[in-house]
């Protein structure tokens, strides 16, 4: 910082009480958070909010966890590539509009100067629509790309920066001493740019591991960076386990930071200490680079997936049997899911597709048969779950789990009869009300509370919109992963949600009812699907053909609380599991059960509505 | 000769750099342009053709209520955040060395600390059962749990916990550049600490000011993550729109122009950025 010597000056300003308390007061707030959230990465419960007791556990649980360091990986080598590339070009367009007068200059500086300014969301989305031009599958290249342009304009300027101050005299008598252009680069201009091209550098690593939005737009499956699955984690399941990520990470920005600040200024490092540490950085260069191309001979198995869908003692058991490493990434929703495949994001091996999206991916050839012959395992599978209409041949889904979404609520809070859909939006749960985050069961209720039938017709399509629009004035939130944790903490008294999660909140007291609404409820069925362009399809099948295993899905049924049309597995389940009507819907509930299916033109009203419903 | 050489030299420094923003800058931004005036295609892409359907849908009620809305919320918040920020930054710039050295660590550490995970911490403080919460019920000063999640009130926290730093660092850069003997002298002769204030030390910050003020404004419009996370269900901003368009609707154009539109909106706080913080002339943010 430069500035004035001194400034604690005897003229008596800036001393005010009411500026002490609103600067302590605005460090407290901005700090404080970070305390906390450090504190609590230590916390033995698996709450966030609840100190339970001093706890290593969540240190341990980060360095097993194989997709947070493939994470870590991903982020260090697109950081090291966009780095490089955007100090080396960020330099050479600093010295062009630095030393030379052209024609265009001031354009060019302009245009290096709009990326500093220009909103995140807007580089994301042009830098995809771009992708998706050329038909660039979104991976490390696009991410690396993304970055480097972003990170290029900031490293312009710090040289820039540094070389107007460079005294022009010293270039001059560099060259009237006899040494060349290149000489006079390389020993005069280059010694003195150096600390500013040093901090560009930190400054481009800097910004490229921090990202998040330009690399939600770019990313694709195996260049998923650190913040993505920071997003993700908190997103689909928050624990002490991300706390104890963000110390890490935090104790790690303030060493860089006094790195930084010691190259800055011009700290010298003792030579006993400079050699080992550079050692240290090659060494992380080189097991970045190694393990890069290592990671090609490792069997690998990429699942996109709902969260909390997939028990991980069934996943632990496929990698020791077949030797595969697998990785689960998650969609919010089925439309998520099917936008994803379109942009061109490519690597997933299986997704689990519910019963619309696996026709609408048939038929616009986002997903591919599957090898029944390989499936063995076929054979336990439910015989009124195969050859489905929204895939008659049945080659290209092997069905998965199914189930419905119902209302929970809290009796502490509510004493009133619920008995369907209508009964939750009520004036006095205003605020503690939460619905999931899904078009068509928003619609689904929507209708049913005006008794309309669904068809597409447009004008009950408004007045449904118009509901949904009134409803939401009383709701929370429209939120899908959440729902056991926002009900469990009191926050919400009444949810809809699926049956699954009502299962798991039910089991956290007895305070907390499901009803099975009396207008009915939507069916669906998810399905595992292989992507087209998958790259590793027989490990894919391999997968599914071990989660039809009886003994597998009976363990997965355990841990995901949702029914599979699997009845040999449903035997192994205990009496109480098996029994469970909130898991199993009864043969009756079954066939009064409508299943999604794809709805063409109709959609595009749809989403058009739900936006609406969304923004108003 | 020579000269020929010193053409060949320039050409390498500017063509690379120049031909990368080219690349993935320009053109980027013109395929936006190309999509918002084309069809979309039922499953998701893009259909060719030329249509100005998607614009005249933005100037529907609808949406311009959504645009006013992410510019409502960017102003409060860069009010809210300058109202905050100016004070601190004062007291930092005559503060003495040490005093001002913790500050200023403390407050770079947030500024450097990833943005997710700042919302984060702030978001397991600010629920119904956070530790806010806890902490006043505790001390009895509130019997019920006080509704600070899922608002607008969670939102503008986030914006300004998110913003603080942002705006804090430019003003303080600022200031640090005046002279106090300017002050000193204005007392000498006469002038009252108000008049000081008002004649010397606010001219001296508007650089800094109006830096902050686009630093913290620009982001703000096209943030949308902190609606999502902190807000509830009447908190959907411009940039969440623009992301559900694309990774929900699978309508393509319509985002674009959405897009578009932003790009235009925000041009205006570009074009001011260029004319009054060129940052060739001043370091300002980016030297901390």
């Amino acid at each position: 910082m430069a500035g004035n010597i001194s400034r604690s000056n005897d003229l008596g300003i800036g001393k005010g009480i009411l500026l002490k308390i609103i600067t302590f007061g605005s460090i407290i707030f901005l700090v404080s958070p970070l305390i906390i959230l450090m504190i609590f990465s230590f916390n033995s419960g698996k709450t966030v909010t609840q100190w339970e007791g001093f706890s290593m556990r969540w240190y341990t649980n980060i360095f097993t966890d194989y997709d947070l360091w493939m994470s870590v990986r991903n982020s260090f080598l697109i950081a090291i590539a966009s780095t490089a590339l955007s100090t080396i070009l960020g330099t050479l367009a600093a010295l062009a509009v630095g030393k030379y007068a052209f024609k265009g200059r001031e354009l060019f500086q302009n245009i290096l100067y709009i990326p500093v300014i220009l909103p995140e969301i807007i580089f994301g989305i042009s830098l995809l629509a771009l992708f998706l031009l050329i038909k660039l599958p979104l991976g490390f290249i696009s991410v690396i790309c993304a970055h480097t342009t972003f990170s290029l304009s900031f490293v312009t300027l710090i040289v820039l920066a540094k070389l107007a101050n460079v005294d022009k005299r010293i270039e001059e008598a560099s060259l009237d001493l006899g040494a060349n252009r290149w000489q006079t680069f390389r020993y005069v201009v280059f010694p003195n740019l150096a600390p500013a091209i040093i901090s560009g550098a930190l400054f481009a690593f800097t910004l490229s591991i921090d990202d998040f939005i330009v690399t939600f737009f770019t990313a694709g499956v195996s260049s998923a960076t650190l913040p993505l699955k920071i997003y993700s984690l908190i997103k689909f399941g928050v624990s002490p386990a991300l706390n104890a990520v963000s110390t890490i990470l935090i104790i790690f920005t303030v060493a860089a930071l006094s790195v930084s600040n010691g190259i800055q200024k011009g700290v010298k490092v003792s030579k006993f200490l400079k050699y080992p540490l550079l050692g240290l950085l090659g060494l992380i260069l080189i097991y970045f680079t190694v393990s890069f191309f290592e990671k090609g001979k490792i069997k690998n198995l990429n699942i996109y997936n709902f969260s909390n869908y997939l028990s991980p003692k069934v996943i632990a058991d496929f990698e020791k049997e077949y030797g595969v490493k697998v990785s689960l990434n998650y969609y919010n929703d089925n439309e998520e899911l099917l936008s994803r495949l379109q942009m061109g994001v490519t690597g997933y091996d299986l997704i689990i597709p519910s019963s619309f999206i696996v026709e609408i991916m048939r038929k616009t050839g986002l997903i591919q048969p599957i090898d029944t012959s390989k499936i063995t395992n076929l054979r336990y599978i439910d015989k009124r779950f195969r050859n489905l209409p929204y895939d008659p041949s049945g080659r290209y889904y092997i069905p998965y789990a199914y189930g419905f979404s119902a209302i929970v609520y809290n009796n502490q809070f509510i004493t009133d009869s619920i008995t369907g859909w209508n009964d939750m939006y009520n004036e006095k749960y205003r605020s503690n009300i939460l619905m999931v985050d899904d078009m068509l069961e928003a619609f689904f209720v929507g209708y049913k509370c005006l008794g309309f039938v669904r068809d597409t017709d447009e004008v009950k399509l408004d007045k449904v919109t118009d509901l949904l629009i009134k409803q939401k004035q009383l709701i929370l939130k429209y939120e899908n992963n959440m729902a056991v944790e926002y009900m469990a903490s009191g926050d919400v008294w009444i949810a809809q949600s699926w049956n699954g999660y009502i299962a798991k909140i039910l089991r956290k007291g007895p305070q907390f009812k499901m009803v099975i609404p009396k207008e009915g409820v939507l069916l669906f069925v998810d399905n595992m699907c292989i992507p087209t362009n998958a790259p590793n399809k027989e490990i894919a099948e391999q997968f599914i053909n071990f989660l039809l295993r009886p003994a597998n899905s009976a363990s997965n049924i355990e841990t995901i609380l949702y029914a599979m049309p699997n009845p040999d597995a449903v035997k192994l389940l205990a009496d109480s599991l098996k029994n469970n009507r909130v898991i199993f819907p009864s043969d009756q509930m079954l066939k009064n059960m409508n299943i999604s299916k794809d709805e063409g033109e109709f959609s595009k009203k749809l989403e058009k509505a739900w936006t609406k419903v969304k923004i108003k | 000769m020579r000269k020929l050489f010193k053409i060949k030299e320039f050409h390498l420094l500017l063509f690379p750099p120049a031909f990368w923003l080219l690349l993935f800058f320009i053109v980027p931004l013109i395929i936006v342009l190309i999509y918002s005036v084309s069809f979309r295609e039922l499953y998701g892409g893009v259909k060719t053709g030329f249509t100005l359907e998607h614009y005249k849908e933005i100037g529907s009620e609808m949406y311009l209520k959504i645009f006013l809305r992410s510019i409502g919320y960017a102003t409060i918040t860069t009010l809210i955040t300058l109202l905050i920020a100016f004070p601190v930054s004062y007291f930092m710039a005559f503060a003495s060395n040490r005093t001002k050295t913790i500050l200023m660590l403390l407050i770079i550490i947030p500024f450097w600390t990833s943005f997710l995970i700042r919302m984060y911490a702030l978001m397991t403080i600010m629920g119904e059962s956070g530790l806010v919460n806890q902490l006043l019920m505790t001390t009895g000063i509130i019997k019920e749990p006080l509704a600070l999640f899922n608002n607008a009130f969670s939102v503008y926290t986030g914006f300004v916990y998110w913003n603080l730093p942002f705006m804090i660092l430019p003003i303080l850069s600022s200031l640090d550049r005046l002279d106090t003997s300017l002050l000193e002298a204005s007392l000498d002769l006469g002038a009252t600490k108000t008049e000081t204030f008002f004649r010397i030390t606010l001219p001296y910050s508007i650089p800094g000011l109006v830096a902050g003020v686009i630093f913290v404004f620009v982001p703000t419009m096209g943030n949308f993550i902190i609606p999502e996370f902190m807000g509830g269900t009447d908190n959907y901003m411009i940039g969440n729109l623009i992301t559900s368009q694309y990774v929900h609707a699978r309508n393509w154009p319509f985002g674009s122009a959405m897009s578009v539109v932003m790009i235009f909106f925000v041009m205006i706080f570009i074009s001011l950025y260029l004319r009054f913080y060129n940052p060739s002339k001043n370091k300002g943010l980016l030297t901390i």
